[in-house]
C-alpha cells in the first residue's frame, strides 16, 4: 500500500539549486529554511552535533510542558539546512487536554523563571563550563581526549535540555505580557509593551560595553589608535606587538577574548571564533574609533529611564483597576522582564560562549587528526560529521581528507548563491500551533503558519514586522557576514539576513536595522530597542531588494521600509 | 441641620433621607456598609448648608483615613425602594468624587436631577407623588475589585429555594447597567452548596479614573476567570439568607469586594416576585 501524499503545491527549486531526495516520500512534506539562525550554509559538524544533542535534549522537555511541536527533522541540500516540524495531533479532546496542560505547566514555570535560573539552571551551566575549562586539552592523551569528547556530547545534551526548558516559559511570559498590555491599553502596540522591559543589563549588552571600553583605551594612546586605524584587521595584532603600549593593549584584548571570545559570528560554531580570529573585534574597534559618539552604558541608562517612565505611566492608569487585574499585570511584568534578560543571557551561556567550549574540544580533535595526517588541516574537522569524528578518534582507518576538502569547497561555493526558502510540497492549509514557544519555533523555521501570510507587495516599499520604534532615513548598507561589517559607516542603515548577539556592537554605529528574518523577539529587535534605533525585521527579502547606498526610510512602528 | 451621618436614628427615617438611605442606615449597624451621611429631603442649597456639607465631608474623610476622600454621591427619593417599585438607575449618581467643591457640585446635580424629565415621567407613570423630595446620600467610594448582585430568590423564575449571584470585575456600574455578561452562581439555601457556576466571558468592567469612572475592556487572560472564589460565594449566600430573614422579604443586594474586604452597598426587595 502506498501512503497517501499530503495535498499541496509542489515547489520547483531553481535550476542552480539541485535537489535529490534520499527518501522520495520526503518530497511530500514542506521543508523550510531557518533564515534567522542559519542564513548561511551549515557545517556538517554543527548540524550533526546539534541533531544528536539538541534533538535529544529537546525531546526530554516536550512532555514536561506538553509542547505543540514534538520534534523536527532536518535535511541538508547544497550545504543549506532545511527543516520540517512534527506537531502534536490528536482528537479534539486530546488537543484540549494537552493545551490546558501546556498552559498550566509553562505558566507556572514562567512565574518562577528567576528562581529556576538562579538556583537550578545557571549553577548547572556554570558546572558544565567548569568541566570544559578545567580539562587540559593540549596535554590530554588521545584516549582521554576521546573520552572527553564523548562526555562533551553528554554534557551538551543536558545543556540543550536546559535551553529547551528555558524557551517555553521565556516566550510565554513575553507573549502573555505583550497581549495583556495591549488588551489593557487599547491602541498601544507590542512595541509599547516592550518599552516596559527594556534597559536591563544583559550579557549581550555587557559584551558591547566591554568592546566599547577597549576602544576608549585604544583612543588614549596614539600608537595603539594608529595601529588599529591604519592597518588591515589581520595585521593589527603584529603591529601592536612592536610597542610597549601596544603590548599592554594586547593583554587587555586577551582578557576580553577570555571573557567573551568563544563565539562565532552566527549560531554555527563550525566557523572560527573571535578568539581564533579577532578580525571582528578589530573591525568594531576601527568603527568605534571613527565614531565614538555613543557610550553604551549611557544608552542603557537612557533606555532604563524610558522604561521606568513607561511603567509609572501604566501604574498610574491602573490605579483604579480591580486588584486581580493589577496583580496579574505586575506578575506578568516581572516575569517578562526576567524573560527578556534571560532570552539574551541564555545565548551567552548556551548558544554562543557555552558551545564555544565544544568548538575548542572538536578543534583539538582536529589538530590531533591533522598531526596524524588523517585530515588536511585542523579546521577540516568541522566538515566531518560527529559520527565520523568519533569513528576516526577510535581508530577507523577511513581516509576522509579528500571528502572534507570537497565538503569545505562545496559549502564555500554554496554560500555564494542564494538558496530557496522552501522545498518539497507546500501544504494547502497552514499549521496550527497552540504554544508560544512552538509558534516562535515554527516562525523562525519559516513554516507555513496561520499568521505568517505574505503581505501584499508594493513597489518601492518592503513590509516586515515592527522591531524597534522610530523613523529614520539613511543609506542602506547590505552586510551578509560580520567579516564584511567594516563597510558599515556611522549613520547608515544596517541591512542583513539576521543578527545574532555577536552583531550587537554594530548597533552602536548603525542608524537603523532592517533584516530578512526574525520577529519582535529576535535578538536584532531586542538589541535595537536597547540602543533605541528604529528596526524593521522579517521583511523576507531586504538583502535582495535593497542595495548599498540606496536612500531608505525605516519606519520601526509601522514595520515598513520605503525606498526614497 | 439636615445632614445625618449613616447610623444615627434620624438617618433611618425614610421620610427624611429617602428609602434607599434609610435602609442602608439601618443595615450599617450590623453590616459593612461604607460610611457616609445623608442630606435631608428638604434641604435648601444655601451658604450655611454648604459649610455644613464641607464639614461633614471632612469628618467623613478623617473617619476613613483619607483626605480628600473619594466618595459616591447618589440621590435617594423618599418613596424609592418601596416594595412596589425599584428606582434603580432612575436618578443620577456620581462616583469617585474628591474634594469639597466637586462634592458640593455633585450634590447640587443630584437634587436637580430629581426634577429631570426622565425621573418625573417614571414617577408619574407609577402614580407616585411627583413632588416627593429627593435626599442625597454621600458615602465613601469603594473602587471595587469585584462587584456582585445577590438575590435571595430567583428573580426570573420566582423560585425561593436558592440564592442567585451575578458577579463581574470592577465597580458595579457595568454589572448593574447590563453592559457586561456576568458570572452566574446559584447556591442552594438548604446546604449552601453551589449548584451552578456559569463563568461568562466578561468583556468589560468599570474602573476608577481621575475623571470618576469609566468602562474599559477586560484583558483576555482574565475574561473567563471566575470573579468569585468559593469563600466569597458562600459569604454572599449567607448574607442574603440573613438579610431575607431580618427583612421579611426576598432581598436584592449590591455588594463589592475591595482589598479582601467586603462591602454591602444596597439592599432592596426583589421586585416583580410572585
Amino acid at each position: 500500500m502506498t501512503k497517501l501524499a499530503p495535498a499541496g503545491t509542489q515547489i520547483v527549486p531553481p535550476a542552480d539549486f539541485p535537489v535529490r531526495w534520499a527518501d522520495s516520500a520526503d518530497a511530500n512534506y514542506h521543508w523550510t529554511r531557518d533564515r534567522e539562525h542559519n542564513p548561511q550554509p551549515i557545517t556538517p559538524m554543527f548540524s550533526s552535533f546539534a541533531a544528536l544533542t539538541a534533538g535529544a535534549g529537546r525531546a526530554r522537555t516536550v512532555e514536561v510542558y506538553g509542547e505543540a511541536i514534538l520534534g523536527r527533522r532536518d535535511l541538508q541540500f547544497n550545504g543549506y539546512n532545511y527543516s520540517r516540524v512534527v506537531p502534536f495531533t490528536g482528537t479534539p479532546a486530546e488537543m484540549e487536554a494537552r493545551i490546558h496542560f501546556n498552559r498550566e505547566q509553562v505558566g507556572a514555570a514562567a512565574f518562577r523563571l528567576s528562581k529556576l535560573w538562579e538556583q537550578k539552571w545557571l549553577p548547572e551551566l556554570q558546572s558544565a563550563w567548569r568541566f570544559w575549562q578545567q580539562f587540559d586539552l593540549a596535554g590530554a592523551s588521545l584516549d582521554d581526549l576521546t573520552a572527553h569528547l564523548e562526555e562533551t556530547i553528554q554534557r551538551s545534551t543536558r545543556v540543550y535540555e536546559i535551553h529547551y526548558l528555558m524557551g517555553p516559559p521565556i516566550w510565554w511570559a513575553l507573549d502573555k505580557f505583550a497581549k495583556y498590555y495591549c488588551d489593557l491599553f487599547q491602541g498601544q502596540s507590542s512595541l509599547d509593551a516592550h518599552r516596559l522591559l527594556q534597559g536591563f543589563d544583559n550579557q549581550t549588552l555587557r559584551i558591547g560595553q566591554a568592546l566599547w571600553r577597549l576602544s576608549r583605551l585604544a583612543a588614549q594612546n596614539d600608537a595603539v589608535r594608529k595601529a588599529i586605524q591604519e592597518f588591515p584587521a589581520d595585521e593589527i595584532e603584529l603591529s601592536l606587538r612592536t610597542t610597549p603600549a601596544g603590548q599592554a593593549f594586547l593583554s587587555e584584548l586577551r582578557a576580553f577574548q577570555q571573557g567573551y571570545g568563544q563565539r562565532s559570528d552566527l549560531w554555527d560554531w563550525g566557523y572560527p571564533s573571535w578568539s581564533e580570529n579577532p578580525a571582528p573585534i578589530f573591525h568594531n574597534l576601527k568603527q568605534y574609533l571613527a565614531s565614538p559618539g555613543r557610550d553604551p552604558a549611557e544608552m542603557l541608562r537612557g533606555a532604563a529611564a524610558e522604561r521606568e517612565q513607561a511603567i509609572a505611566a501604566a501604574r498610574a492608569r491602573l490605579a483604579g483597576y480591580p486588584r486581580p487585574i493589577v496583580e496579574r499585570f505586575e506578575k506578568l511584568l516581572a516575569a517578562a522582564q526576567t524573560a527578556l534578560v534571560l532570552s539574551e543571557d541564555h545565548t551567552y551561556w548556551i548558544d554562543f560562549n557555552g558551545f564555544g567550549w565544544v568548538r575548542r574540544v572538536i578543534l583539538e580533535c582536529g589538530r590531533r587528526m591533522a598531526a596524524a595526517e588523517r585530515l588536511g588541516q585542523p579546521e577540516d574537522v568541522f566538515y566531518l560529521s560527529i559520527g565520523e569524528l568519533i569513528g576516526m578518534m577510535k581508530g577507523s582507518r577511513l581516509d576522509l581528507r579528500e571528502k572534507t576538502a570537497r565538503r569545505r569547497m562545496e559549502i564555500l561555493h554554496s554560500s555564494t548563491f542564494p538558496a530557496p526558502d522552501e522545498l518539497g510540497t507546500r501544504p494547502e492549509r497552514p499549521l496550527s500551533i497552540y504554544s508560544a514557544d512552538g509558534l516562535r519555533m515554527a516562525r523562525y523555521l519559516g513554516c507555513y503558519v496561520e499568521e505568517a501570510l505574505p503581505q501584499p507587495e508594493e513597489a518601492g516599499r518592503l513590509r516586515g514586522q515592527p522591531g524597534s520604534a522610530g523613523k529614520v532615513r539613511g543609506r542602506a548598507r547590505v552586510i551578509l557576514t560580520l567579516a564584511d561589517a567594516y563597510r558599515l559607516q556611522p549613520g547608515e542603515i544596517l541591512v542583513t539576513t539576521t543578527t545574532a548577539p555577536p552583531w550587537a556592537p554594530l548597533f552602536l554605529i548603525a542608524a537603523g536595522l532592517v533584516t530578512d528574518a526574525g520577529g519582535l523577539l529576535s535578538h536584532g529587535a531586542v538589541v535595537s530597542r536597547e540602543y533605541r534605533i528604529p528596526a524593521v525585521v522579517g521583511t523576507g527579502s531586504a538583502t535582495r531588494a535593497l542595495s548599498d547606498g540606496q536612500l531608505i526610510e525605516v519606519d520601526g512602528d509601522g514595520g515598513t521600509v520605503t525606498i526614497l | 441641620m439636615n445632614i445625618y451621618p449613616l447610623g444615627t436614628t434620624a438617618s433611618q427615617n425614610p421620610l427624611r433621607v429617602g428609602g434607599k438611605a434609610a435602609h442602608l442606615a439601618r443595615l450599617a449597624a450590623r453590616h459593612p456598609v461604607p460610611p457616609g451621611f445623608c442630606i435631608g429631603a428638604c434641604t435648601q442649597l444655601a451658604q450655611p448648608f454648604n459649610q455644613a456639607l464641607s464639614q461633614a465631608y471632612r469628618r467623613l474623610g478623617q473617619r476613613c483615613g483619607a483626605v480628600p476622600l473619594a466618595v459616591a454621591v447618589r440621590s435617594s427619593a423618599v418613596d424609592e425602594d418601596g416594595l412596589q417599585a425599584s428606582f434603580a438607575g432612575q436618578h443620577e449618581s456620581y462616583l469617585n468624587v474628591s474634594g469639597e467643591e466637586a462634592v458640593r457640585q455633585a450634590v447640587d446635580r443630584c437634587i436637580e436631577s430629581a426634577q429631570s424629565s426622565r425621573a418625573l415621567a417614571y414617577r408619574q407613570a407609577r402614580g407616585l407623588d411627583e413632588h416627593s423630595g429627593v435626599a442625597v446620600l454621600v458615602q465613601q467610594f469603594i473602587p471595587a475589585d469585584v462587584s456582585a448582585v445577590v438575590f435571595s430568590a430567583d428573580p426570573t423564575s420566582g423560585e425561593r429555594g436558592c440564592v442567585v449571584i451575578n458577579a463581574a470585575w470592577g465597580i458595579g456600574e457595568s454589572l448593574v447597567g447590563g453592559e457586561v455578561t456576568p458570572d452566574l452562581y446559584r447556591v442552594s439555601k438548604d446546604d449552601l452548596r453551589t449548584t451552578a457556576r456559569l463563568i461568562a466571558d466578561k468583556a468589560v468592567m468599570t474602573v476608577a479614573c481621575p475623571e470618576g469612572t469609566r468602562q474599559v475592556a477586560v484583558p483576555r487572560a482574565l475574561r473567563r476567570e471566575p470573579a468569585l472564589d468559593d469563600g466569597q460565594i458562600r459569604a454572599l449566600a449567607l448574607l442574603a439568607l440573613r438579610l431575607e430573614a431580618a427583612q421579611g422579604w426576598a432581598v436584592d443586594l449590591e455588594c463589592s469586594f475591595y482589598q479582601e474586604r467586603f462591602y454591602l452597598l444596597q439592599c432592596r426587595p426583589v421586585t416583580r416576585l410572585s
